[in-house]
């Protein structure tokens, strides 16, 4: 049973896909819009059979005119429930960037042309799809609410699961104007691309990985991530015409090479978030770290400068870089 | 889509809707059911005001709700008559409504009442099928239709999973914008219906359905004693309508007009019948039919009419001498009456051909003889003597029916209050006492002689005459038309009408009932003057003929009809035309949608300015593709311009120059201004 809806809402969606391709604004045409009976359509007909039998047995034209009635307003309401839904355009507005399993808010845009059009439209999400986690549970809908103005917005939220750049699902537009007896609707794919960063996990160092701190130290690399809260971060390769006192003269000592100590100011000093500072820890995990470090680098307003395999964003600080970073790593292709 | 519905505009306007059903119900359901229905309503509406909705409340309520439906089913078990009927039907259905205004919560509740306010304002033209009676049906139906907009517009979504009701009230839900949308839709949906109506064959009755309807046996009876007809003829109200073949509305002359009913022909002193089991009500013989509808098919002096029957709760139809009726339901007798197969209990409409020129000259048998020269034993002894004087001095038929006429014509006076017979015999005190009477007394005494004088004759009873409405096209017959004929058997002639009330009163017979009613009664009452004045006259007269119309043309409509009507309508009644027909109004209400797409389409292709960038675009893609480069799909500019460098390689100058000024344009967002287009288009031109 399961398997057949299963297999249906996977032809559905492919229907879709060939019919109604993602775009960046959706206009509902004939093209996009499906029409059929509600289950109050259903009992509507039910109720014009039975005004139908009374009339014919009772032999009453009248009452057989009324059926016709009923069902003429029945084809009429074709039209108008379509007409009411024709021509509204949508839209995303861009949306801001979340962390992988929060909540990303799409802003759809609506605008209708005329204002006696779109009565009653309610958008959700596409319910019954695969990727949709609210397969079973009944999806939360917004109603319009145009206030006579042309355009109005409706915020919908989607939960996100993975870093990188996530499409949301199909929109579900959808009436029961006029008269509730037809279900008017259209699943549209509009572009609305949230970038989702890997979600910030503070790196715990365990004991096993002092030796691979120690190897790095060798490599003249940072030494230590440590704790933001500490003043002193770590060391890093001196270079000339650096303050002297900043020099570990200790690490000198025992390796021959110049470290000076790196403390956090808010001068000109940078500190590298690098790819390769977690040795041995699986790839979307360092993601998460970096991003956590990024963070904390961000909150104090220190410079840094982000180090990947393929890519290398030179040091900075500020809104704007922190998103850079963050939209690099969570763009980072394996 | 189970909604909670919190808007109370709502249940305003559904309770006033469904009220607006019942209302006409006041005569046939249990009349405690409105107090009920408001006190429910009333009930609900508080509730709603109060937002109640703890569970604590509910709990009781809930309890009071079972309460309350034991007692309503009790009380309406108690109340309603025994056994099914239409009446008790629509009261079962009424409070089925009442009760669901208990539990009206969800969306689904208001349209499941809105539903049975539809099913009730059918039911209620099952008790009265008058045009006023239509249009009030179509006004409950707009009403419900409003409801039905309103609660669909009033999405109120309860999501479950923010546990939090989102109010939405559209323009729709409060004000009253839905009744133009609601009008719109019916008026579109109104051609639709009446072509439904016009084409969709009708079905015969698919089960026997109770139509528990009490009809008062009115107008003729089967039987006739003296005093009967004189009552009907103080009885305005309308026994049938006929309508002409419009060619033939000339020959229909008011004074020929004698609709026969039925045929009596056993006396008992007092009372004549219809003897039963005889030849009078078996139906006519085949042959005879045959013969008969060949003289009606060959013949020009044919009238044809359709005759709307009142109901009479009496199975005998009215019709012209010799009819000849094709509607299936009806039996041709073989005293050429027509009659239904069941009692007439609404209107009933018919159709005959009359061929009045026909004559049945069969010889009588010896028990038709005996039948029609019976007369009781004894009584109207005086009578008797007379006849036999009359016959022995006028030996022959015809001589004795002119001495008897010539005998009513000098000495009777026809009145409509005549005295009451004292003695047992009526046809001797009418005959040589009083001599003032009405029609049945003048058929009654002239059928009695003539069978005294061994001349076979009966009475035939019906109407006669009839009044024209007053743009002429259909005869109305009132109960006031009520009329009583003799008709004798002749020799080689058959039965022929002789009709004594014209000997006395010919104005009766010419000028119709009612105007000579009107002569009589000059000096009566103030009611009865008020009954025939002028001005009630007329409107009664207008009403009626919008009435008449509306019952033969709508209520009458039936298979018969709908196949002459399509017919002339369309033509034919082959089911391309058919469909066509049906098919017409939706094409017509989709062609001006059809025609604003096409008309936006081309704007849109043709008036709309387009960017001179994409112009340019598909010039340079044009001129490519005549030095062999052609674009594939999906292929971006840059890619394109690569291949056609390669290609081309003497343009490679000018294509770098125009894919830097594309790309400029199309993606840094910055419009051409005049020298660059130009330059653009420029450069593409050189390409050869």
């Amino acid at each position: 049973m399961f398997n057949i809806r299963q297999r249906l809402a996977v032809a559905y969606q492919r229907f879709l896909g060939r019919r109604n391709p993602l775009k960046k604004q959706q206009t509902l045409t004939q093209q996009n819009l499906f029409i059929f009976p509600s289950l109050l359509g259903a009992s509507y007909l039910l109720i014009v059979l039975i005004l139908w039998l009374l009339g014919t047995n009772y032999n009453n034209n009248l009452i057989l005119a009324l059926a016709y009635l009923m069902v003429s307003i029945a084809l009429i309401n074709i039209y108008h429930t379509f007409v009411n839904m024709r021509g509204l355009q949508v839209r995303a507005a861009p949306v801001s960037p979340v962390y992988s399993g929060d909540e990303a808010y799409v802003e759809l845009i609506f605008e209708r042309q005329n204002s006696k059009q779109q009565q009653a439209v309610s958008v959700s999400w596409q319910p019954f799809t695969i990727d949709n986690q609210s397969t079973r549970e009944r999806v939360f809908e917004e109603v319009l609410d145009w206030k006579n103005n042309k355009q109005s917005r409706v915020i919908l939220a989607t939960k996100t699961h993975f870093r990188g750049r996530h499409q949301p699902a199909r929109v579900r537009i959808k009436s029961y104007y006029p008269l509730g007896l037809l279900k008017c609707w259209s699943d549209v794919a509009i572009q609305a691309a949230v970038i989702v960063y890997p979600r910030p996990v503070e790196y715990k160092q365990t004991k096993s990985d002092s030796d691979v701190i120690q190897s790095q130290r060798q490599s003249s690399k940072i030494s230590t991530v440590m704790s933001v809260e500490q003043e002193f971060q770590g060391l890093k390769n001196y270079n000339q015409g650096e303050a002297m006192t900043h020099i570990a003269w200790k690490q000198y000592a025992r390796s021959g090479v110049l470290y000076k100590k790196d403390y956090f100011t808010s001068g000109a000093q940078s500190t590298d978030l690098d790819w390769q500072h977690y040795q041995g820890v699986e790839t979307e995990r360092r993601l998460q770290h970096l991003v956590y470090q990024a963070r904390q680098l961000h909150a104090h307003t220190i410079p840094f400068r982000l180090v990947l395999p393929d890519l290398v964003i030179e040091a900075g600080s500020g809104d704007q870089h922190l998103q850079q970073v963050l939209t690099a790593l969570a763009l980072f292709k394996t | 889509m189970r909604n909670k519905v919190v808007d109370i505009s709502l249940s305003y306007w559904l309770g006033a809707s469904v009220l607006l059903t019942l209302i006409p119900l006041y005569s046939d359901i249990l009349l405690w059911l409105y107090v009920l229905y408001f006190a429910l309503w009333y009930r609900h509406c508080q509730q709603l005001k109060k937002g109640d909705t703890q569970a604590k409340h509910i709990n009781t309520a809930k309890k009071w709700k079972v309460v309350i439906v034991i007692l309503c089913v009790v009380g309406f078990v108690v109340s309603i008559n025994k056994g099914f009927s239409l009446q008790n039907f629509v009261s079962l259905l009424v409070l089925t409504t009442c009760l669901k205004l208990m539990e009206l919560e969800s969306n689904r509740d208001y349209y499941l009442l809105i539903f049975l306010g539809c099913i009730i304002s059918a039911c209620q033209l099952l008790l009265n099928n008058g045009l006023l009676a239509f249009s009030y049906a179509l006004l409950c139906f707009f009403a419900l239709h409003l409801c039905l907009l309103k609660v669909t517009s009033s999405l109120h979504t309860v999501a479950k999973r923010h546990r939090q009701t989102h109010q939405h009230r559209s323009f729709i839900a409060s004000s009253a914008g839905g009744v133009k949308s609601v009008l719109v839709i019916f008026l579109q949906a109104l051609p639709v219906a009446l072509v439904l109506f016009i084409v969709v064959p009708k079905v015969g009755g698919l089960w026997k359905v109770p139509l528990n309807k009490h009809v008062a046996k009115t107008g003729i009876s089967d039987e006739l004693s003296i005093g009967d007809i004189s009552q009907l003829n103080q009885d305005h109200s309308i026994a049938m309508r006929v309508t002409f073949n419009a060619q033939q509305r000339e020959k229909a002359e008011l004074s020929a007009l004698y609709w026969r009913g039925l045929t009596l022909n056993y006396f008992d002193g007092k009372t004549w019948r219809l003897q039963q089991h005889n030849r009078n009500t078996a139906a006519l013989s085949i042959e005879k039919k045959t013969e008969l509808s060949a003289l009606v098919q060959h013949s020009d002096n044919v009238l044809n009419y359709s005759i709307m029957l009142e109901g009479s709760g009496r199975p005998w139809l009215y019709s012209l001498q010799t009819p000849l009726s094709t509607n299936s339901d009806v039996i041709q007798r073989s005293d050429y009456t027509l009659a239904k197969r069941s009692p007439i209990l609404e209107r009933y409409q018919y159709s005959v051909s009359s061929y009045p020129d026909y004559q049945d000259n069969f010889a009588l048998t010896k028990e038709e003889l005996a039948l029609y020269t019976q007369l009781p034993e004894g009584g109207n002894l005086a009578s008797r003597d007379f006849s036999a004087k009359l016959w022995a001095k006028n030996p022959s038929t015809d001589d004795f029916i002119d001495a008897l006429m010539a005998y009513f014509n000098g000495e009777f006076t026809y009145t409509l209050s005549p005295e009451t017979s004292v003695t047992g015999d009526a046809i001797d005190d009418f005959l040589f006492d009083t001599k003032l009477g009405y029609c049945e007394h003048f058929a009654s005494s002239t059928t009695f002689l003539l069978r005294a004088a061994k001349i076979p004759a009966r009475i035939a009873t019906g109407y006669q005459g009839g009044q024209w409405s007053d743009n002429q096209d259909y005869l109305m017959v009132t109960q006031a038309d009520a009329h009583a004929w003799v008709e004798v058997w002749r020799e080689g002639q058959g039965w022929t009408r002789l009709d004594p009330t014209a000997a006395v009163a010919p104005q009766r017979v010419e000028q119709g009932a009612a105007s000579f009613l009107r002569e009589l009664n000059k000096d009566s009452n103030f009611v009865s003057q008020l009954n025939n004045s002028g001005v009630l006259q007329a409107f009664r007269k207008r009403w009626d003929s919008v009435n008449y119309q509306w019952h033969r043309w709508v209520l009458g409509y039936d298979n018969t009809m709908q196949l002459v009507l399509v017919r002339k309508l369309l033509g034919g009644i082959e089911p391309w035309r058919i469909a066509g027909f049906i098919l017409l109004p939706v094409v017509l209400l989709l062609l001006p949608l059809l025609l604003k797409n096409v008309v936006q389409q081309y704007r849109r292709r043709y008036l709309e300015p387009v960017d001179p960038v994409f112009k340019s675009l598909a010039k340079l893609d044009k001129k490519l593709a005549r030095l062999g480069v052609h674009r594939a799909k999906g292929e971006t500019l840059s890619e394109f311009v690569n291949r056609a460098k390669l290609k081309q390689p003497n343009h490679q100058q000018r294509l770098t120059t125009i894919n830097d000024i594309f790309n400029r344009s199309l993606y840094q967002d910055t419009a051409l201004d005049d020298g660059q287009s130009k330059e653009l288009l420029n450069l593409i031109k050189q390409l050869n």
